[in-house]
């Protein structure tokens, strides 16, 4: 099978998944605080109704039009992220502010920030090929922007974004070929912000408490991720059954959000959550060939970025509600709730179609006569 | 295309991405598998919910099935105080529904405990404006509410309930075991605000309501007997009233009746005094009715018949130290005149040719000193001194109803023992149990306790206790229309705390049967302390006549009498046609 229909089938696949757990999920907060039980799943269709929109876009316009719009299009995300933080366009909850409101819809403009960075990244690598042992004109000025985005998403405060953006940044940068030399010391330097972060705010001390041993405060800190534990231990191999959940019934907070794998666990068991994470691998599996058998650095960088951010906050979600890192409040891709990380999500996969349509195809030797002038050294 | 060394880096976040999904599933196959057991018992301890059904208890019913006492399902408030964030203001909310003190309210709000009553058994209406209310942390579970849709009626024999639906006095006690029924249980989940997950109820056992009882009291006597007891004892400023209504032949009671009375659907709205059941659990000194038992006695033992005769001491008659009184001077008095005019000093004549050992023994078959049986609660044996604790005084007083404590379903069913031909039988006020279906679990059939006397000699007390409800009787208040009544007045001097009979406090009673040779009533009819009226062919006779004639005409007793004009009447049409 070719590499693109099984990534497309896999991405349906976690997508009907997502609707149904939705449901299944959130159908009695939803009957209790909304009166209607299909009030999440309506939504969500809405979303994965405009994100495929956007994937059928993304799919059929050549990736290298994404290019000189990626640095714009930067931009237009921090103007947004600063946007949150104005009063009455911004919406905060749970004490962070990470919202602009839209009608009765909400834009989470960090979701739209992690792409918009990857794909000037992926630009700004693949132009600087040349001088990307130099620091201060090769790595500095795409450095200086995703410090930007990260100052912005921190002061949220979202530190999960922060991480996975902060991490996939670094990954662009090193398989683009940025020296060890400069990246160590700015990795390092990165360790005493982060430390300085995460013991600046009672709420992150006491996540990580938490995660050291959830069951010396089960009622308090610890809380979620036991009801995270008791969900997917109660599943056992074969699950409580398909909308069998107890935990649902306001035991484990974010059921329908950033612990829907844990639900997923409960009700189908081990072969339920393994075949989801299985259905990960084969997408991380088929984004990577797509990387490998890109025509272009611009192409290997954009598939790159867009694989380890699905891949990456993949791996963050099921490990935090599965207990191996600290909780972070982060969604799992096509699946959990939500409208913003669903639609650029879908976007980005259908960008990563596209670098891969161009590989196998008579399109590639046709693009490469073409730009012959602008390929990078081989 | 990027460098070898590139590839390289490539090569190795792609390991890295590898790797960590290799974790990730030994995470999950940890939790999920190998910690399945330990995990999903703690997720029991959360969820689960094991919840008691209540039964419905039984139905307290009359003879035709009328409900005395009955059962509704009602919803009562609860709180899980730690589930409340501002016990305040849900006080506030909660102020015009829940019957509580404010204090105490906020006071059940704030304590910390999984669960606390905050009003018991609402009524449906103010159950939907608290839901209505969305609070959090209060939830209300359905109970069932003992009502009494009949009142006051019948309350001292039907009882009443403490909240949790347990008997605690009359019927409601004494057949607690078949009314309360079996509670079920249902194994469930429950929500993390303590709710029950409907659609994941796994197992339920459903409760075996309880049974219903039939009881032999007919609401309609009852009703009577209640009415004209009430009018009596305020017509005669009575302190206290009783008035049974029996079936002789059987010792079935189709009304019992104390005044005054109470409401049991709220029994602690009434003081205690006017709870209690006086028919089976007061005693009282009978007085003269007592004469039809020391008679009975002396034609039972061949003493006497009923037309020896006793010479009456012109009124007045010493024994002892003590003289003996009638109201009126009699000289010579047959037996039956003797307890036609209630002599006293006859009475104790006849005692005195019984001899103490043999009318103590007679007085002991009628059942005094020993509880009826009957099955209510409380009830007491009454007072009968053994012989060889009498005075020399005492064969003057235990003839005439003094020295001795009776209850008045004693001495109601001593005179049905009378009425049925000297066989005494057991007063009974439960009829049968009943499962939900309707069908019987137990019948109570009449129980005959022994013999009290012949035949012939009850016959013959009969035809003398007829010739009390005339002109020429004590009780000519008593008589029917148009049934044949035997009876017997009684008034007695209530005991003075000093111990001495007192002059100003009476008890006046009466009771008789009809139709007199074929009974088909008894009534007995007690009034305490009437007053200024005391005398019970005065005070008491003409309740037993209002009821005995308003009873006879409900169940349909064919007349065995014709009323005066009607006889005269029907005797010129017979001449004539």
């Amino acid at each position: 099978m070719q590499c693109r229909t099984l990534l497309f089938l896999t991405v349906v696949v976690l997508l009907s998944i997502g609707v149904v757990m939705i449901y299944s999920t959130s159908a009695v907060f939803a009957q209790e605080s909304f009166n209607d039980s299909y009030y999440f799943l309506k939504r969500q269709a809405a979303w994965i109704a405009i994100g495929l929109a956007g994937f059928a876009l993304a799919v059929n316009t050549d990736y290298h039009s994404l290019r000189e719009r990626s640095l714009p299009l930067l931009l237009a995300s921090i103007v947004l992220l600063a946007l949150v933080f104005v009063p009455g366009i911004g919406r905060a909850a749970g004490g962070a502010s990470r919202w602009i409101r839209l009608g009765t819809f909400s834009l989470q403009p960090s979701e739209m920030a992690k792409f918009t960075l990857v794909l000037y990244l992926a630009d700004a690598m693949a132009r600087k090929q040349r001088r990307i042992d130099r620091f201060w004109k090769g790595l500095a000025p795409p450095l200086a922007l995703a410090l930007v985005v990260l100052g912005l998403i921190i002061a949220q405060p979202d530190l999960g974004t922060t991480v996975l953006i902060a991490s996939v940044a670094v990954i662009m940068l090193f398989v683009a070929g940025a020296r060890l030399r400069l990246l160590v010391p700015l990795a390092l330097a990165a360790v005493p912000a982060v430390y300085a972060l995460v013991f600046s705010s009672a709420y992150r001390r006491r996540r990580i408490i938490a995660f050291l041993n959830p069951w010396a405060d089960p009622e308090g800190t610890g809380f979620q991720i036991i009801q995270s534990f008791i969900a997917l231990g109660s599943g056992g191999i074969a699950g409580l059954g398909l909308a069998q959940s107890r935990q649902k019934f306001y035991y484990l907070p974010a059921a329908h959000t950033d612990f829907i794998f844990s639900i997923i666990g409960e009700e189908l068991g081990v072969i339920g959550s393994a075949a989801i994470v299985t259905l990960f691998l084969v997408l991380l599996i088929c984004g990577m060939r797509i990387c490998r058998n890109a025509i272009d650095v611009y192409g290997q960088l954009l598939a790159l970025g867009i694989v380890s951010l699905i891949g990456l906050q993949t791996i963050i979600n099921i490990a935090v509600v599965t207990g191996a890192v600290p909780t972070k409040g982060l969604p799992l891709p096509f699946i959990s709730f939500g409208g913003s990380s669903m639609v650029f999500n879908l976007f980005a996969v259908g960008v990563l179609m596209n670098v891969g349509r161009h590989m196998d195809t008579d399109t590639a030797a046709h693009y490469l006569e073409r730009h012959a002038g602008r390929t990078m050294r081989v | 295309m990027i460098s070898n060394g590139c590839r390289f880096r490539a090569s190795f976040v792609y390991a890295f991405f590898l790797l960590s999904f290799g974790l990730l599933y030994t995470r999950l196959v940890t939790l999920q598998v190998f910690r399945h057991e330990d995990l999903l018992r703690r997720g029991l301890d959360l969820h689960r919910l094991n919840l008691k059904i209540d039964p419905r208890r039984g139905r307290i019913l009359d003879c035709r099935g009328r409900p005395f006492a009955m059962s509704e399902r009602v919803p009562s408030l609860y709180a899980v105080p730690e589930k409340i964030g501002d016990p305040a203001a849900v006080a506030r909310a909660l102020r015009p529904y829940v019957p509580l003190p404010d204090e105490e309210l906020l006071d059940r709000l704030r304590r910390r405990k999984k669960f606390v009553w905050l009003a018991r058994k609402l009524d449906a209406d103010a159950a939907a404006k608290i839901e209505r209310l969305g609070l959090e942390g209060i939830g209300f579970r359905e109970e069932t509410r003992r009502v009494y849709p009949q009142g006051g009626l019948l309350a001292h024999v039907i009882g009443f309930t403490d909240v949790d639906n347990k008997g605690l006095e009359g019927i409601e006690l004494s057949a607690d075991e078949h009314l309360r029924g079996q509670a079920g249980w249902m194994a469930s989940h429950r929500d993390r605000k303590g709710r029950e997950i409907m659609t994941l109820r796994r197992q339920e056992v459903p409760p075996i309501d309880g049974y219903d009882v039939v009881l032999t009291v007919d609401s309609v006597i009852q009703h009577i007997a209640e009415s004209e007891l009430e009018e009596a004892c305020a017509r005669h400023n009575a302190i206290a009233g009783c008035l049974i209504v029996m079936e002789p032949g059987t010792g079935a009671v189709l009304a019992l009746a104390n005044w005054p009375s109470y409401d049991p659907n709220e029994p602690a709205r009434s003081p205690q005094d006017h709870r209690r059941n006086r028919c089976v659990t007061d005693v009282y000194e009978p007085g003269s009715t007592f004469k039809i038992v020391t008679v009975g006695v002396a034609l039972d033992e061949g003493a006497v018949t009923l037309a020896d005769t006793v010479f009456c001491e012109n009124g007045a008659f010493r024994v002892g130290r003590h003289t003996l009184h009638d109201v009126h001077a009699y000289g010579t008095l047959t037996t039956a005149e003797v307890v036609q005019k209630s002599s006293n000093i006859g009475a104790v004549k006849i005692a005195m040719k019984l001899g103490e050992r043999r009318l103590h023994g007679g007085i002991e078959r009628f059942g005094f000193g020993a509880p009826t049986g009957i099955g209510l609660p409380g009830e007491v044996s009454g007072m009968l001194h053994p012989p060889h604790r009498w005075s020399g005084l005492s064969i003057a007083a235990v003839p005439m109803g003094h020295e001795v404590g009776v209850t008045p379903i004693q001495m109601a069913a001593a005179a049905a023992a009378i009425a049925n031909g000297g066989l005494a039988m057991r007063p009974y006020i439960v009829r049968e149990i009943l499962d939900a279906s309707g069908g019987a679990v137990r019948t109570f059939l009449p129980q005959p306790r022994g013999r009290v006397m012949s035949e012939a000699a009850a016959a013959a007390l009969v035809s003398a206790m007829e010739r009390v409800a005339s002109r020429e009787g004590t009780a000519a208040r008593a008589a029917l229309e148009e049934y044949t009544v035997a009876g017997k007045t009684g008034t007695s001097q209530k005991i003075d705390p000093g111990g001495r009979y007192s002059r100003s406090r009476f008890i006046g009673s009466f009771l008789g049967f009809a139709p007199a040779r074929d009974p088909s009533i008894l009534v007995l009819a007690v009034l305490d302390e009437p007053r200024p009226a005391y005398y019970g062919g005065v005070v008491a006779a003409p309740v037993f006549k209002a009821v005995a004639a308003r009873t006879l005409k409900y169940l349909g007793v064919p007349p065995d009498r014709q009323p005066a004009d009607a006889t005269a009447l029907r005797r010129a049409a017979a001449s004539g046609g």
